[in-house]
């Protein structure tokens, strides 16, 4: 199954708890810089977007990248770098269409790696606005909000199976 | 050594001089951590027993701990110390949350002391490792809430933090403090008008850095535990989690500590209804500090009456409203809203200023003071545009608003006629505001606090217990025994968290946070035997620090006795606390905190061998 991080920005509160695990986890330093979850803060309205990596099925980091540092995992989908391969081309950087490839002092590129299979930054959200799983984790639960929003409009009505059927009478009747 | 950056900002506005300097060496870091600790300690250095608050030499000193900016629970903590601009001879400490502490972090630093004055009105700017002092014309006289809007905007940076002086600090009034995120502020000491002594409108910090850690698997291991013990326990952060404090008034009012009216009574159920009606039907959302899992600050919207479509943004404590709009006696929930707001965007902590209005109110009603003193303003409870017109007078020290803005016992004084006996104050300065008339072992701690009425010692008889002290059952309200020691444990506990760089309201009443701390601390350090003891050794210093600056500062040790309102000692003629007056043992419980203490009974100085345990008998 290919593990994704499925954020809700609703949920999020911007405490900005899931960068300092992350960079706690990877580097031994609490901060944001070195964090490859953002959160984004439209602090005014009190928005927040925690900004992940998809983890693409087709990853342009891959494809841009010259030395191929960076392969999608066929076994757990995850797109992984390889730091001895990587040049600091940048190249990734530019290719990725949402932004979620950051470089590190060191020069080199960094990207999220979902720890391994249990990412901290999900353990640290105290508010569930992060959460590790499936593309069906992302999509399932709004397909639900809008069915349930038809259900409140049009759930009391008669339903309607008849209408496409004539219950058969096995010739008796005739 | 992890947890901290190694680098103070040393700033002396006088001479437009900014320049870095280490943090003092690890034994002292060890003995004082951060934060309050940390900050008191350098300030003793920093100045003289003639050292008056609004000097050129009386710094601000903004700390860190070790922990802010990490994923300890609240890890948000920031704290300024200075000479008390409030309460006469003490020192002044306070604490607030926001992201602050961390972007200084981010930016190099665990701290910033600033000294001098600067010749025209100016803000600091600190990213990263570029320190600027920039002209802030533009600003000065703009309310804190514009202030951060504007210096963002001189900045160009929507992500710096921004801590403010408003107006109050401006004109130097009672009760001025430091807005920072909208939400919060340093509200305590004085430390507004101090800033607006050095012509310093604002503080903006952004940092791109990060914050090394000894032992980080450890480290994100015992955050892990204690973050999750938090909301699996009774605890404080629990409770007033999700703007916990709209929530919470049916208990506020069932045990009669909803302070209003100048304490004239003890119960007022239309301000709790009301506080109900601001949750259920304004539209209130939950704000977070950094690391923070509980949200206890808000905004709300107002979505009817008077005040219809006014935005505040709010802090989770119930005592601002209480100050700004129970005391008053306003009910409306729009106008609660608004009022407390008011006082943050004026730059002002309504827990002190707030009780010169209380007091003019309660004369007004009494007939002590007339139109003719109030400049025609009429001060019946309730009376919500006269309170605000009052406030403004007094900000701007304008008319019968200029005999306000020094307080309410230099009010009293001045207003005579028996006013006196309506004052309510702790020292000549605010207090943390809720009615402790029926909970005396925060009435104690308010008193005996060693940088003026707040959060010091708070005891167990409200709220929560502290099953890491040992105090695992609520105290009767009116008991007097056990009150002085459960006062000492817990100022130990709440001084140790002023100083490690957390919220406290993220360890109160949550069993494991006192060792999880500790064990934090060694991790963040790589001072790997630090235990929960010499955790609560570290509270006891901060106490008997405190407690030695402001002898040193002339401090009369008689004042914990006789310098408060007597309001506050006395029964309220109604509810739990009716024909329990406190007055009577303060004495006694004052004296056995002393004795607890290890300071002489008599003249209330720490002994010698109380300062040499502490490991601070170098100090005088």
């Amino acid at each position: 199954m290919n593990q994704v991080l499925v954020v809700d920005p609703l949920k999020c509160s911007g405490c900005r708890t899931c960068e300092s695990a992350c960079s706690l986890i990877h580097f031994g330093e609490s901060g944001t810089s070195k964090s490859v979850i953002r959160v984004i803060a439209f602090r005014h309205d009190v928005f927040f977007y925690p900004h992940v990596c998809h983890q693409c099925k087709k990853p342009y980091c891959a494809e841009a990248c010259p030395v191929e540092a960076i392969v999608k995992n066929p076994e757990n989908g995850v797109v992984e770098l390889d730091k001895g391969k990587c040049i600091g081309c940048k190249l990734c950087l530019e290719a990725c269409p949402f932004g979620a490839m950051a470089m590190m002092e060191d020069g080199l590129a960094a990207k999220c790696d979902l720890c391994g299979g249990d990412p901290e930054c999900v353990k640290f959200c105290d508010y569930g606005a992060i959460r590790a799983g499936n593309a069906d984790d992302i999509s399932q639960p709004k397909r639900m909000a809008e069915a349930q929003g038809i259900f409140a409009a049009i759930g009391n009505q008669p339903r309607k199976l008849f209408d496409t059927h004539k219950i058969s009478t096995y010739g008796l009747e005739e | 050594m992890g947890g901290y950056l190694g680098k103070l900002l040393r700033i002396d506005l006088s001479k437009d001089d900014i320049r870095e300097e280490k943090l003092p060496e690890e034994s002292t870091l060890r003995q004082f951590i951060g934060g309050t600790g940390l900050g008191a300690r350098i300030l003793y250095n920093e100045v003289g027993p003639k050292t008056q608050p609004t000097d050129a030499e009386n710094p601000l000193i903004f700390m860190t701990g070790p922990l802010t900016g990490t994923t300890v629970p609240c890890s948000s903590n920031s704290t300024v110390v200075t000479v008390n601009a409030e309460v006469d001879k003490m020192i002044g400490t306070s604490h607030s949350h926001g992201f602050w502490g961390a972007q200084l972090k981010f930016a190099g630093y665990d701290g910033v002391i600033i000294k001098g004055k600067a010749k025209r009105p100016v803000y600091l700017s600190i990213n990263d490792g570029k320190v600027e002092i920039r002209d802030a014309k533009k600003i000065w006289g703009k309310d804190t809430h514009e202030t951060e809007d504007l210096v963002k905007q001189d900045l160009r940076n929507p992500n710096a933090s921004v801590g403010a002086i408003g107006p109050a600090g401006e004109n130097q009034v009672f009760g001025a403090f430091i807005e920072v995120d909208y939400n919060h502020s340093w509200a305590k000491g004085g430390c507004g008008k101090v800033m607006g002594s050095k012509n310093l409108k604002a503080i903006a910090v952004y940092g791109t850095g990060t914050i090394p850690i000894a032992d980080p698997a450890t480290y994100l291991a015992v955050s892990r535990k204690w973050r999750a013990k938090l909301f699996d326990s009774p605890s404080i952060g629990n409770s007033m989690a999700r703007a916990g404090i709209l929530f919470g008034y049916k208990y506020i009012e069932s045990q009669n500590i909803l302070a209003n009216r100048n304490f004239s009574t003890s119960s007022f159920p239309e301000y709790a209804q009301n506080i109900d009606r601001i949750k259920d039907e304004f539209k209130v959302e939950p704000t977070s500090c950094w690391a923070c899992p509980i949200s206890c600050s808000y905004r709300a919207r107002v979505t009817s009456g008077p005040k219809k479509g006014f935005l505040a943004t709010l802090s989770g404590g119930g005592e601002n409203t209480e100050a700004a709009a129970a005391n008053v006696g306003i009910t409306d929930p729009g106008w609660i809203v608004y009022m407390t707001d008011l006082y943050d965007r004026l730059g002002m902590d309504s827990g002190s200023m707030g009780l010169s209005l209380g007091l003019a109110f309660e004369l007004y009603e009494k007939g002590i003071i007339t139109k003719d003193d109030t400049d025609g303003l009429e001060l019946t409870w309730g009376n919500a545009e006269a309170a605000e017109a009052l406030l403004r007078k007094a900000v701007k020290r304008e008319g019968f608003g200029a005999v306000l803005a020094e307080g309410p016992k230099k009010a009293a004084e001045k207003i005579g006629r028996g006013a006196e006996k309506y004052a309510v104050h702790v020292k000549g300065g605010g207090l943390n505001y809720h009615d402790w008339r029926a909970a005396w072992s925060v009435m104690l701690g308010q008193i005996v606090a060693g940088a003026g009425g707040r959060w010091e010692g708070y005891g167990v008889d409200v709220w929560a217990v502290e099953p890491d002290l040992g105090l695992t059952k609520f105290h009767n309200a009116h008991q007097v025994e056990g009150k002085a020691d459960a006062v000492r444990m817990t100022q130990f506990k709440k001084l140790w968290e002023d100083s490690i760089g957390i919220c406290w309201i993220g360890a109160w009443g949550c069993p494991g946070a006192l060792g999880w701390a500790a064990e934090c601390i060694g991790a963040a350090t790589g001072w790997k035997d630090f235990s929960a003891q010499e955790a609560l050794a570290v509270g006891e210093r901060v106490v008997n620090l405190q407690r030695i600056f402001n002898l040193r500062q002339g401090f009369e040790p008689r004042r914990d006795f006789e310098d408060l309102g007597k309001r506050l000692i006395e029964a309220p003629p109604d509810g739990v606390a009716k024909g329990k007056p406190l007055g009577p043992h303060l004495e006694k419980m004052i004296k056995e905190y002393y004795h607890l203490m290890g300071w002489d009974e008599k003249t209330g100085k720490p002994l010698a061998k109380t300062l040499k345990k502490a490991g601070l008998e170098g100090l005088k």
